[in-house]
């Protein structure tokens, strides 16, 4: 007979539910995944064939994994920079009240409630050498020398993919930058005008300092999402050309469902579960630390 | 009060999630049961593919449709069998395919590319060249064309699939209304015109040929066909695994493939474009105008000149038709003949008769209806003449293909067994787009890619 008073019991009972989802859902696959990188399967037959680290080896040698790796440096810094700029900035505009700010706020969020993969899409279709506006438009305004196949340059086409990334996510860096913002006292403004300080060492000695919270978060969830990227890449490039635009997501995919490599595919993802822990440690230590506003 | 209303809700909680995670057993075990003949009962068969497989059967374009419409053809002659036939997209198809082969409840029959793909889930398939034999006897195959088997084949002696349609790649579409709208009088016969052509139709703001190099089939299909175009026979050895590709006529092959890109034959942009939709796109829109002179297409596209179409009357009118790509050092260019699409039966399937029955059905009694209007051609030998009225330009175009196809210089595979070399070849062939790499280079690291598979 259970004592319902005491409360220990009732909240193993509670939690078990959660656990069982947790242990099924994400423990388990994690533990499978890490078994089948010492494998050579196609993820189809009923055997696998054990071969040790070779999947480690054969990645640490793959160009086009540091490729990847290098993609994903870029991504992180490059996206997560100037979306945090640009942010601060956009958001500092918005303190002060002018004629269509509300609906210039929402204007500039709507891009991160759109499905990356029609905005793949559009872009590509505006973006396309043959019959696309972008060109049409440069061609048109005597700028010819800008009309070109962005998107089918090595050299180009994930530059052009983290702009149209840094297009769709500036709106939410601004929501949070502004809501950081909103927090602020004025009497440090007051008091900061009062002793000369210009608007520019406002910006930079009271603004950002005080919302570094916001930063802190902003770059985690950036170079989670880094990470993670893949909607872009896929409908834009599909990895290409040439593999100079391949994530660690989309390589993965191709790895397990385009050349029926499960094994290798699930070494990549250790390599990404890996730097997300890394990623993640840093996160805590962020927040268990006292610097963080 | 509270406390023993939030435990009941845990409770029940956990009790569906276990409930939820044993129902796929309950259902299997249940699938399992009516599944088995049994006297009286019909034979419950499960079809899965994607759409394209069967093609646009009866002039249907939508996939409930097109199931409904074979499940009624089939158990009109079956009626023994409850026949279940599910439609997808092929990457779901595939991937839904994995889960389900691991969990026991794959369907009973399944459509499957020839080539690597088959190569990869043929140790879950059944071999069918038993049920072959005891259906048509010992010298089965020459019921089939020639090129019918040899994509299924190089699986291995063991038969996993049967191809139940052919379908000709690497061929060229052309519109003559492009064509001279941009300078040029006919569709040019030779690559070196070719090359004239394509920097007149850009000097005149037409865009030459329509390629998907985004797609590893298209680049595939491109490559096979000006390597066979070259030397057929070091083609059909090379992706056998029979010599070596470091060799001149590769090197050929690839600085012809290069040349697409460099002397400016295909569109701007075409190392990431895929063929469907966005290059197709501009070879005819939903109203039947485009702006691309030529596309690198299949026989498959045969559906598009039907006059049921709301766009034909534009399309129709733009002078459409077919070549082999133009002649490469004064040699002939080959077509790819090969099968569009097999059906295997898989290694788990308890109803294997009656799913040999369905593929019986689709690679014999069909063949009339894949004759008449699927844009696939017969696999067999004495195959059925066309009875549906078909338009003017269907019917030309219908023409050069059958007579490319008689002509027998053709190669029957699209894509390499081996997706090493399928990988390796795909990456060169997108570096020769980009300027990555030189025509000799991708021979040598086609050939190291290939050394390492004869190594395993």
């Amino acid at each position: 007979m259970v004592n319902y008073k005491n409360s220990k019991m009732l909240g193993y009972l509670f939690v078990i539910p959660l656990c069982i989802f947790v242990t099924v859902f994400m423990v388990y696959p994690i533990i499978f995944n890490v078994q089948n990188s010492f494998y050579d399967w196609n993820g189809i037959a009923a055997d696998k064939i054990f071969i040790g680290i070779q999947n480690y080896i054969e990645l640490l040698k793959d160009p086009v994994f540091k490729t990847v790796l290098k993609n994903f440096l870029l991504f992180a810094v490059l996206t997560v920079g100037v979306q945090s700029i640009l942010g601060i900035l956009i958001a500092n505009l918005f303190r002060k009240k002018f004629f269509g700010r509300d609906i210039s706020k929402a204007v500039i969020f709507m891009p991160a409630v759109l499905s990356s993969v029609i905005i793949g899409q559009i872009f590509f279709r505006i973006m396309d050498p043959n019959i696309g506006y972008l060109n049409a438009f440069f061609n048109a305004v005597g700028l010819d020398f800008l009309a070109g196949s962005w998107l089918s340059d090595p050299k180009t086409a994930f530059f052009v993919i983290i702009i149209i990334n840094i297009w769709q996510w500036t709106g939410y860096s601004v929501t949070l930058y502004y809501g950081a913002m909103m927090g602020i006292s004025n009497d440090l403004y007051e008091a900061a005008k009062i002793d000369g300080a210009s608007g520019f060492q406002i910006l930079t000695r009271i603004t950002v300092p005080l919302v570094r919270g916001t930063t802190y978060n902003l770059t985690i969830i950036g170079v989670i999402g880094a990470l993670k990227q893949y909607d872009l890449v896929s409908v834009m490039t599909g990895g290409g050309p040439a593999n100079s635009t391949q994530t660690f997501a989309t390589y993965m995919y191709e790895a397990a469902f385009t050349n029926f490599r499960q094994g290798y595919a699930c070494t990549i993802a250790v390599v990404m579960f890996v730097i997300a822990m890394i990623i993640t440690v840093i996160q805590l230590r962020l927040y268990n630390s006292k610097s963080i506003y | 009060m509270k406390k023993q209303i939030a435990l009941a809700t845990a409770l029940c909680l956990t009790i569906g999630l276990a409930a939820g995670c044993s129902s796929g057993n309950t259902d299997t075990a249940g699938a399992e049961e009516t599944n088995t003949e049994s006297n009286g009962e019909k034979t419950k068969l499960t079809v899965q593919s994607w759409q394209y497989a069967l093609g646009n059967y009866k002039g249907f374009t939508e996939d409930d449709d097109i199931e409904a419409a074979i499940e009624e053809e089939f158990e009109a002659s079956h009626p023994d069998i409850d026949l279940e036939v599910i439609l997808t997209r092929q990457e779901d198809h595939y991937n839904q395919l994995r889960v389900d082969l691991s969990a026991g409840t794959a369907p009973d029959v399944i459509g499957i590319a020839a080539g690597s793909t088959l190569e990869q889930f043929k140790t879950q398939l059944e071999p069918l060249a038993p049920y072959a034999e005891e259906e048509w006897g010992e010298n089965w195959k020459e019921k089939f064309v020639a090129d019918a088997f040899t994509n299924v084949e190089m699986s291995g002696e063991e038969i996993y699939a049967f191809p139940s349609a052919m379908s000709v790649a690497g061929t060229v579409w052309y519109a003559d209304e492009q064509l001279t709208a941009g300078g040029v009088d006919a569709m040019p016969a030779t690559w070196e015109e070719l090359i004239e052509a394509s920097s007149t139709l850009r000097e005149n703001g037409s865009i030459p040929m329509v390629f998907g190099g985004q797609d590893a089939w298209e680049n595939y299909d491109m490559f096979i066909t000006i390597m066979g175009s070259i030397n057929k026979d070091l083609c059909n050895q090379i992706f056998n695994l029979e010599a070596d590709w470091n060799q001149e006529d590769v090197v050929k092959a690839f600085e012809y493939f290069q040349q697409l890109y460099t002397e400016g034959i295909v569109q701007d942009g075409a190392a990431t474009t895929t063929i469907y939709n966005e290059g197709y796109s501009v070879w005819r829109d939903d109203d039947g105008y485009g702006d691309a002179s030529m596309i690198f297409n299949g026989s498959w596209d045969l559906g598009s000149l039907n006059s049921s179409n709301p766009y034909y009357d534009v399309f129709s009118k733009r002078g459409i038709g077919v070549s082999t790509l133009p002649s490469i050092e004064g040699k002939d260019s080959i077509a790819i003949v090969a099968p569009d699409v097999s059906w295997a039966i898989t290694g788990s399937s308890e109803v294997k008769d009656a799913a040999w029955e369905f593929i019986r059905w689709m690679v014999d009694d069909m063949q009339q209806a894949v004759v008449d209007g699927l844009g696939f051609f017969s696999v067999l030998q004495d195959a059925p003449e066309m009875t549906t009225e078909t338009t003017e330009e269907y019917q030309n175009v219908y023409d050069t293909v059958a007579d490319i196809i008689a002509s027998g210089n053709t190669v029957g595979f699209r894509e390499a067994l081996y997706t090493e070399m399928s990988d390796a070849l795909f990456d060169n062939l997108q570096l020769l787009a980009t300027g990555g790499t030189t025509p000799a280079e991708a021979a040598q690291a086609m050939s190291d890619a290939c050394s390492s598979i004869s190594a395993q």
